[in-house]
């Protein structure tokens, strides 16, 4: 895929996210046992070639099935796998050439969110701890020395002295600033005994991690408010808050995850990517796992932090309804690469690609019209990672194969014809069959709806086919029906309103 | 690192094994002998008294020729006089060759058994699980070297290569003081106890044996270890811990290793008992660094085997019991620690193939009685797909397995009736079980065990979601199917014997088989017939495919496998439980096809269970809707998908996104499914505490009504009060009366 194409090409500031050419394959066999036997590795082309930006505040979606590659692009471009090959670019910087220090901070401000919501948690930690643990590799939380800190002042009845209050610089560890100031509110109270008056101090929110000591000055009276709980309890204090805000209890910071259902485990999930704060989470099959009703919450519940917190959102789903729902813009994927990208609205409702449209019309609507919908289905399987198809991925199923410019052949007789040729490529004939059946007559059966010179040829690769000679038959048809499909990769191309699409049907 | 609920598991576990309790005891009991030894030992075990050697035990005698040389005449006369050797007070368990007391020697042995067998795992577990883990976590060179090294070192018997170290290394012993001699407790002690003082005041311990025996066992615990890092380093909350910027050191520390501890622990005891074996045989082989061991008291006792038995017998026991006492509370450790899965008048109208009524199906589990199932109700016509759609623990799935007698213990089938139309079995049956016969109907309930096992196949037949742990691995497709063929053929020749291919096995046919030419039990027609069941499923090239392991196939091939097997018997209902679930859309639209095409041409009666809203919409002429093991909403697709009366209905439908129209907000249900443990049930509406529409009625049990329906030709029923009333605000359930 080359990078002409528009759209991929803008790189501008909104783009918080930048997928350039990523590449991950996966070397299978190469183990010593293999070496020792002389065994060739060969890789799985998991990701090959993958380009696209999120934008700052929008959820992209990456939707695809099983297989595409759609899981190992979000955890390589978190740098969660090695990429093989590519760039991106966070915030305009490459995220695989960061020094420690900045590695650092772009785990503080990427995150990611699982699938399963039964391993994505240490089945041996405190929810507390789940949440925290982010916070305690980080050091956090730590005072941000931009921060003011300020003090609003209640003075009780009947001191008539000035009354001064000092605040610590780290109050902002504990109270959230607001515009650039944490506050927090003092009481002075005085208490008058027999012999001696006495002042009190106290804070009035976050009486567990702060404190408030008075001291008794000639002129004044001075209060000093400190931060005296331990980082420990800030964390575990800030977790039960995230735990609250994800519609869980805070008192809930002790429990382990077994003892929630699903759908609170993963809302666990969404608090621990919280923690630190992040600016951008790819959110990785976050609601597949879960009972539709407890979907619709967590969705919402996406949804709702987003607004409030100004979240990116890359969203990997293999359900076109939840990706319906929630995404700004979508990219649609097969076998490695994408296939079409663009606004949601225009995917649903135009797709360009073949296999978007496939993938669309494969999915059963919840309505009574759906009641015996017959589904045009894709025929076969999704290839093997391990050996693409040349030229475009989804050649070999495609629908719409483009019939080679030279020869007048129907839609559907072009693609029965494709499929015997695989047949033929992969060996997978039985040439007995061929002959006792007869060419002609297999080819009746097998490819019909074409005649005249195309016929003839198909004939003649099924005699070779009778004989056992599979090459000269795959020759010979290859001659007459090669498509453009199978000889060069289709490049991005601009599809309706503001989509890219690879496929030649759109050059 | 232990956390409550584990805890919990053990004391459970503890309380109802008892063999557990016995492995505890003994190995407390092991702990406690070695620990206090210079207390309890009767003698000094190394002091010799050749006057006292061979003592029998108490309660035993031996006899001895003695010879006596006496003078007489002049000549020197011997005679032969047999003597009883009596048993001494004080050696209750006698002594061996040299006087040395066997039960003092027994107590100190134990102390030699259980610091090489405690030490030897610990330096063993130790070495073992720091390279597997770094081996399992990282791979690469390193986990490759580790795991040829691990797999040649265990090529060798362990004691062959303990022997070869020992003979390098020499056999050096540490002193080590005893600490109670030391304090000078021992002998005030002993004086007051009336026992002999003069305890030995240190302690040999066998170094180069526990270096040794740690070495040679620490593979098992790298084996271990790496197989658990390297299928935890791929857990998600791993990578989440990367994600959050975990240093590699942390994610050991504190995920890998904290989740790998049960099986290790495991294999600790495990080890712990072998290398007590261990040590034995290498102190009976002479190659220990002392000679207060089981193992060469064993080896000096052999020789008197015949005369005084219990030199060997003796320590010989205290092995037996040291080694099962570990194993058992391994076995205790395991059992605990793994607890497993835990815990999930019939109408005459003639057209329903299947009526079921009041089936009910409960689990009897530790944690109490989960009503998995409860009165469920619903008829299947002829040749219609009929649907049941629920979210996960709604009790669908359990409803399928229940209607086919499959439910597993702890579950049981406690209740109800699933009324199933055979003219031919009705007839059959009217004398001998009239209780299970209506009609044409017959109660596949009420049936013989035998007639009901018949009925899997011809009458009822089943595709499971996953289709690659539904078949075998080991067996092509086309013999898998070919047995199912081969069963139905067998059973329709004689229904009586039904018998699979794991019965008959035994000596008579192993004999058989060796002796006649190879027979197998599939015939070549069921062989034939494998491959026109894959042809119409739709899977290519049949019969290379029929030859083939289910790992070749990809998981919509292997669904449709899957349905062949179910076709094997040409069954009158199919009964689908979620059959599309783990496939990608693409290939569920194929396999829903599939099922249409077959339920026609057939003229099955399916019924299709899934969680799937959209799927029952493609499918299904009828639904019923389960919640907590109810059916709270059965009808015509049209009533239940247009003219939903259950708030629950309702709410799943408005809980799915369009795919055609981007709402901006979904109206989820609020709160969890509920806990289906009895126990927490009550008489009320189980939907009641997530119900937008709850009432103070909603309290009390609720029956199923009959609703509006849209068509004439169906029931509407709904399990609420809605049915025939309206939602009256004032009537409203509070929030704090939904908890209660």
């Amino acid at each position: 895929m080359t990078e002409t194409a528009p759209e991929r090409e803008s790189t501008g500031d909104d783009a918080l996210v930048e997928v350039r050419n990523l590449r991950k394959y996966y070397q299978d066999g190469g183990g010593l046992l293999d070496r020792v036997l002389g065994r060739e590795a060969t890789s799985v082309k998991a990701v090959d070639g993958v380009s696209f930006d999120v934008r700052e505040g929008e959820t992209l979606g990456l939707v695809g099935e099983s297989g595409c590659g759609k899981s190992t692009t979000g955890e390589t471009l978190l740098r969660l796998r090695e990429a093989t090959d590519g760039t991106v670019a966070f915030d305009g910087e490459n995220v695989f050439d960061l020094d420690d220090e900045s590695m650092s901070s772009f785990r503080r401000r990427a995150q990611i969110v699982f699938q399963d919501p039964f391993s994505s948690l240490d089945p041996r930690m405190t929810v507390g701890a789940i949440v925290a643990e982010g916070m305690r590799i980080h050091g956090l939380p730590e005072s941000d020395p931009t921060v003011a800190t300020a003090a609003e002042l209640t003075v009780g009845d009947g001191i008539d002295r000035t009354v001064e209050v000092s605040v610590a610089e780290d109050l902002d560890r504990v109270v959230e600033a607001e515009e650039g100031v944490a506050r927090v509110s003092v009481s002075v109270r005085k208490h008058e005994g027999d012999d001696e008056t006495r002042y009190e101090a106290s804070v009035d929110s976050h009486a567990d991690l702060l404190g408030a000591t008075v001291e008794d000055r000639d002129t004044d009276l001075h209060v000093e408010v400190t931060v005296t709980g331990s980082a420990n309890a800030i964390r575990k204090k800030r977790a039960g808050d995230l735990l609250e805000r994800v519609g869980l209890s805070a008192d809930q910071v002790d429990r382990y995850p077994h003892e929630f259902s699903g759908g609170q485990r993963q809302r666990v999930g969404i608090a621990r990517a919280l923690a630190l704060d992040p600016e951008f989470i790819v959110l990785d099959e976050p609601v597949s796992a879960l009972d539709v009703s407890v979907q619709a919450q967590v969705l919402n519940l996406l949804d709702e932090l987003q607004d409030e917190f100004g979240l990116t959102y890359l969203f990997i789903a293999h359900d076109l309804s939840v990706v319906r729902h929630i995404c700004d813009r979508v990219a649609v994927m097969y076998l490695g690469r994408v296939a079409e990208l663009g606004p949601t609205d225009e995917i649903f409702e135009n797709p360009d690609h073949p296999y978007t449209e496939a993938l669309l019309e494969s999915v059963p609507r919840a309505e009574v019209a759906e009641q015996g919908r017959r589904v045009a289905t894709l025929a076969g399987d999704v290839p093997s990672p391990r050996n693409p198809p040349s030229g475009c991925r989804f050649r070999t199923r495609c629908p719409k194969v483009i019939p080679p410019d030279d020869i007048e052949i129907e839609q559907d007789a072009f693609r029965a014809v494709m499929n015997l040729r695989e047949e033929i490529e992969a060996e997978n004939l039985d040439p007995d069959e061929v002959r006792t059946a007869d060419p002609a007559a297999y080819r009746k059966e097998e490819v019909p709806g074409i005649a005249g010179e195309n016929a003839g040829i198909v004939d003649e690769a099924l005699e070779a086919v009778a004989d056992g000679d599979f090459d000269t038959a795959a020759e010979t048809l290859r001659d007459r029906f090669e498509t453009v499909c199978e000889t060069t990769p289709p490049d991005d191309s601009p599809g309706g309103d503001g989509t890219v699409v690879a496929c030649h049907l759109h050059d | 690192m232990i956390s409550p609920r584990t805890l919990r598991n053990l004391r459970k576990e503890l309380r109802s094994s008892a063999l557990a309790k016995i492995g505890i005891v003994l190995v407390l009991a092991m702990i406690l002998i070695a620990a206090f030894a210079p207390f309890i030992a009767l003698h000094n075990p190394t002091n010799q008294n050749l006057d006292e050697n061979n003592l029998p035990p108490m309660g035993f005698s031996r006899t001895t020729e003695e010879t006596t040389s006496e003078m007489v005449n002049g000549s020197l006369e011997l005679t032969n006089e047999t003597v009883y050797v009596n048993a001494s007070a004080s050696h209750p368990m006698g002594t061996n060759s040299l006087g040395q007391d066997v039960y003092s020697r027994a107590v100190y042995g134990a102390r030699t058994s259980m610091m090489v067998g405690v030490l030897g795992t610990l330096l063993a577990a130790v070495l073992g699980v720091s390279v597997g883990l770094v081996a399992g976590f990282y791979r690469g060179r390193v986990d490759d070297a580790l795991m040829r090294f691990a797999d040649v070192s265990l090529a060798f018997p362990s004691l062959v290569l303990a022997i070869a170290l020992i003979g390098l290394w020499g056999r050096a012993a540490v002193d080590v003081p005893d600490p109670f001699v030391v304090l000078g407790l021992v002998d005030p002690v002993r004086s007051a106890l009336g026992l002999p003082t003069g305890m030995p005041d240190s302690f040999v311990l066998p170094g180069t044996v526990i270096v040794v025996v740690g070495l040679v066992n620490w593979v098992w615990f790298a084996r271990i270890a790496r197989g658990e890092a390297l299928s935890i380093r791929e857990e998600e909350y791993v990578k989440a811990a990367r994600a959050l910027g975990a240093s590699d050191a942390r994610i050991i520390g504190r995920h890998v290793l904290p989740n790998a501890t049960t099986p290790i622990l495991v294999l600790a005891t495990i080890q712990v008992a072998a290398i007590i074996l261990l040590e034995s045989s290498l102190s009976f082989l002479g190659f220990s660094g002392t000679t207060l061991s089981w193992g060469f008291d064993i080896s000096q006792g052999r020789a008197y085997l015949s005369t005084a038995w219990w030199i060997a017998t003796v320590p010989g026991l205290a092995i037996v019991l040291a080694v099962i006492g570990v194993n058992l509370v391994g076995d205790w450790l395991r059992d605990a620690l793994d607890p497993g899965i835990e815990g999930e008048g019939v109408s005459e109208m003639a057209d329903e193939i299947l009526k079921v009524r009041n089936l009910t199906t409960r689990f009897f589990t530790e944690e109490g009685q989960v009503n998995a199932v409860e009165h469920v109700d619903f008829d299947v016509r002829d040749g219609e797909v009929f649907g049941i759609v629920g979210e996960s623990g709604s009790g669908k799935s359990v409803t399928a397995l229940s209607l086919i007698d499959l439910v597993e213990t702890p579950g049981r089938i406690t209740e109800g009736e699933v009324w199933y139309r055979d003219a031919d079995l009705a007839e059959e049956h009217r004398d001998s079980h009239p209780e299970a016969v209506d009609g044409d109907y017959v109660d596949v309930r009420q049936l013989p065990e035998a007639t009901r096992r018949w009925l899997r196949g011809p009458a009822f037949a089943t595709i499971f979601q996953d289709p690659m742990s539904s078949l075998n691995p080991s067996i092509t497709v086309g013999e898998q199917i070919a047995e199912a063929v081969e069963v139905q053929r067998r059973a329709r020749a004689n229904p009586r014997r039904t018998r699979s291919r794991t019965q008959g096995y035994g000596l008579g046919r192993l004999i058989a088989g060796a002796v006649l030419p190879s027979q197998s039990y599939v015939s070549e027609e069921s062989e034939e017939r494998a491959v026109e069941l894959l042809e119409r499923v739709g899977i290519p090239d049949p019969e290379q495919r029929a030859e083939e392991y289910p790992h070749e196939f990809s998981g919509g091939m292997l669904q449709r496998a899957m349905v062949a097997q179910a076709l094997a018997g040409e069954p009158d209902v199919l009964i689908a439980d979620e059959p599309t679930t783990a496939l990608d859309v693409t290939i569920q639209a194929q396999i829903l096809n599939l099922l249409t095409e077959l339920q026609e041409e057939e003229d099955m009666s399916v019924v299709l269970i899934t969680h799937n809203l959209g799927v029952i919409a493609r499918m299904c002429q009828r639904v019923g809707v389960m919640y907590a093991g109810e059916v709270v909403e059965r009808g015509s697709l049209e009533d239940v998908f247009e003219n939903p009366v259950h708030p629950y209905t309702e709410g799943l439908l408005g809980s799915i996104p369009d795919i055609e129209d981007p709402a901006p907000r979904l109206s989820p249900i609020e709160g969890n499914v509920p806990s289906l443990l009895d126990a927490e049930m009550g008489e009320k509406c189980y939907f009641a505490d997530r119900c937008p529409k709850a009432m103070t009625s909603c309290l009390t049990d609720i029956e199923e009504h009959e609703a509006p329906a849209a068509t004439d030709d169906t029931d509407h029923l709904v399990r609420c009060i809605l049915a025939d009333r309206e939602y009256d605000e004032s009537e409203a359930l509070g929030s704090a009366a939904k908890q209660g």
